[in-house]
């Protein structure tokens, strides 16, 4: 990469932890550390309920998704805004009004140590784990396309995430979000026009080729629970999932404890469920138009490059003679591409006879590079992921000097922030819900203040830890994101007890367990259903049984429930 | 009406307007 692009990055990340640590004085108490004693206003609280969010991966996994996929998985967000507008009349008043650090810790007032502590242990084992992959996603891609080794990238993005975390906690998180948002929304912009000017066709005839593709196709009505995404998946597993994620999860619910009131976090949720859609689909929107420029211009067979040499390297005449014929395959789908850019206005037969042609050829063309991607997966052992390298390549090779730089820092961006965000608040659950409850009930605010920075660094080291071995992990790692996605709605569904008067403690906990086993029931016994419906099996079966154990149970009660 | 009704009654609209733009997106280019 160029000198220049590479100044862009350190320019940034110097100013971002310069500035978080200019943020840190005067920080004396755990509640400005991981509260920002409660005084941030409503729209820095939604950029950074946007920016936790937004991870690395959305920039350059996402991006790629949309050059394959296209705009379908934009469905995924439909439930988002339905989710934000139940919680801001429901969860977040009872959360802001009970002056808690944590999600985790209302539920005790409610439940007792006991389901308090296991909510707060399944964030901690699961997010723990996830942020370390966090953090390998985009190092992977990094490492593949600078030829790095792994611990540089993962240097990259963690240690300046660390620095800043510990030193100037919350309050340095939320205003390096604020900035960064900037950064990641300025260069997916730059990078639409950057596109929209080298593209050879007019942007109509751009949307023509790629609708033609299947590119544009957003809306799918059917009711299949083995598709991932639907508008039924979005609209109702969707919105479990953000009502469980943005309700529960301490990563999101302590973006919004540190707002001034009420009123300013829900209207920080409704920032997020305002802006959310649109810019997913501006992110998407990125790689369909990536895959109209590649129509144009001659791409690589492969975009991982390690990849792409070591299937040639296990086949190399048969790999040759391959790329020769995708060649071909390109060069026939790309004059389709300009008979559809000329024919689209035509009436009669020609401009569907184009289209028709062209989505043949595209299939054609697709085959070929499926069969590329079986021969490198055969030669590493392992899936490829090389949609996750289409948009870096382009990025390197097509954008500007001083724009690649832009993006690259954008991407770093998004890993920060949302590894910020998590690190944060696995310190906060931490301190909060194991050390001050069961280590050490009582001591100075220096003393919590100290240990949370510890705990911060500690969750930093092991995050990078995690991530630098997380290539060779494999298969793991998928199934640590899995993990998160198990018991999610099953927390859901304890914190909806808790809001219903006639609930138990009991009844909270065991039917936390019992809607546990459910969705390892419904994943084991039904594997191709979407993961968004364990969401909504893990909350019917939850709030169901723990109501029928919580009327029934009521005689046991006082054993079960330790005194608060 | 409070701040957070009128934001809520804005982000309602916005979404039908998000929605309706893109089927409008797909009615025109998909064919």
């Amino acid at each position: 990469m160029h000198w220049i692009n590479w100044a862009v990055v350190v320019v940034y990340l110097t100013y971002v932890v310069s500035d978080s640590i200019r943020r840190a004085r005067g920080l004396k108490t755990i509640e400005g550390y991981f509260l920002a004693n409660r005084s941030l206003p409503w729209w820095a609280v939604g950029l950074t309920v946007m920016a936790t969010q937004l991870s690395a991966i959305t920039m350059i996994g996402t991006t790629g998704q949309g050059a394959v996929d296209g705009m379908k998985f934009v469905q995924f967000y439909f439930g988002l805004p339905v989710a934000m507008v139940i919680l801001g009349v429901t969860i977040v008043p009872f959360l802001h009004g009970a002056k808690v650090y944590t999600a985790y810790e209302f539920l005790e007032r409610r439940f007792g140590a006991r389901t308090r502590s296991l909510t707060a242990l399944l964030f901690l084992c699961s997010r723990g784990l996830s942020c370390g992959t966090i953090i390998a996603a985009p190092a992977v891609v990094f490492s593949a396309i600078f030829g790095w080794p792994m611990i540089y990238s993962v240097a990259l993005i963690g240690v300046p995430t660390v620095l800043y975390v510990v030193i100037g906690g919350v309050q340095a998180v939320t205003w390096a979000d604020v900035k960064q948002m900037f950064v990641i929304v300025t260069a997916l912009i730059a990078v639409v026009i950057v596109l929209l000017v080298k593209i050879p066709v007019s942007p109509d005839a751009a949307l023509t080729i790629a609708g033609a593709a299947g590119r544009l196709q957003v809306f799918d009505f059917s009711f299949d629970l083995t598709k991932t995404y639907t508008f039924w998946s979005g609209i109702i597993g969707g919105t479990f999932l953000m009502l469980s994620y943005f309700g529960t999860d301490q990563s999101q619910v302590q973006r919004y404890l540190t707002a001034r009131s009420v009123d300013e976090a829900r209207s920080s949720h409704l920032m997020s469920a305002f802006w959310k859609i649109p810019l997913q689909a501006l992110i998407l929107l990125v790689g369909i138009l990536v895959f109209v420029y590649y129509l144009f211009t001659a791409p690589p067979l492969m975009w991982n490059p390690t990849h792409a040499r070591a299937a040639q390297a296990a086949d190399p005449s048969g790999y040759v003679q391959l790329e020769r014929e995708a060649n071909a395959a390109w060069v026939l789908r790309s004059q389709l591409a300009g008979e559809i850019a000329v024919t689209r206005h035509s009436p009669g037969a020609s401009a569907g006879e184009a289209r028709k042609q062209f989505r043949t050829a595209d299939s054609a063309y697709g085959a070929l590079r499926t069969d590329a991607l079986k021969r490198a997966e055969k030669a590493i052992g392992s899936s490829t992921r090389d949609v996750n390298y289409i948009i870096p390549q382009f990025v390197l090779n097509e954008l500007p000097i001083g724009l690649a730089g832009l993006f690259i820092a954008a991407v770093i961006a998004a890993a920060m922030s949302a590894v910020a965000g998590e690190l944060s608040s696995l310190s906060t659950s931490t301190v909060i819900d194991f050390y001050r409850r069961w280590v050490k009930p009582e001591a100075t605010d220096a003393h919590y203040l100290a240990v949370s920075r510890g705990a911060t660094a500690a969750w930093g080291l092991v995050a990078c830890v995690v991530a630098i071995y997380a290539a060779s992990l494999g298969s793991l790692i998928e199934v640590v994101n899995k993990f998160g996605s198990f018991f999610y709605g099953s927390i859901l569904g304890v914190f909806i007890l808790a809001m219903i008067p006639r609930s138990r403690a009991s009844g909270a906990f065991f039917g936390m367990i019992i809607s546990l086993v459910a969705v390892g029931y419904v994943s084991w016994t039904f594997p191709t259903v979407s993961f968004l419906w364990y969401n909504v099996v893990a909350v019917v079966t939850a709030v169901g049984s723990g109501l029928v154990i919580s009327e029934f149970g009521r005689g046991f009660e006082s054993s079960y429930t330790p005194p608060t | 009406m409070t701040r957070f009704r009128k934001i809520l009654i804005k982000v309602l609209a916005a979404e039908l307007l998000v929605w309706a733009a893109l089927a409008m997106l797909q009615y025109r280019y998909n064919g």
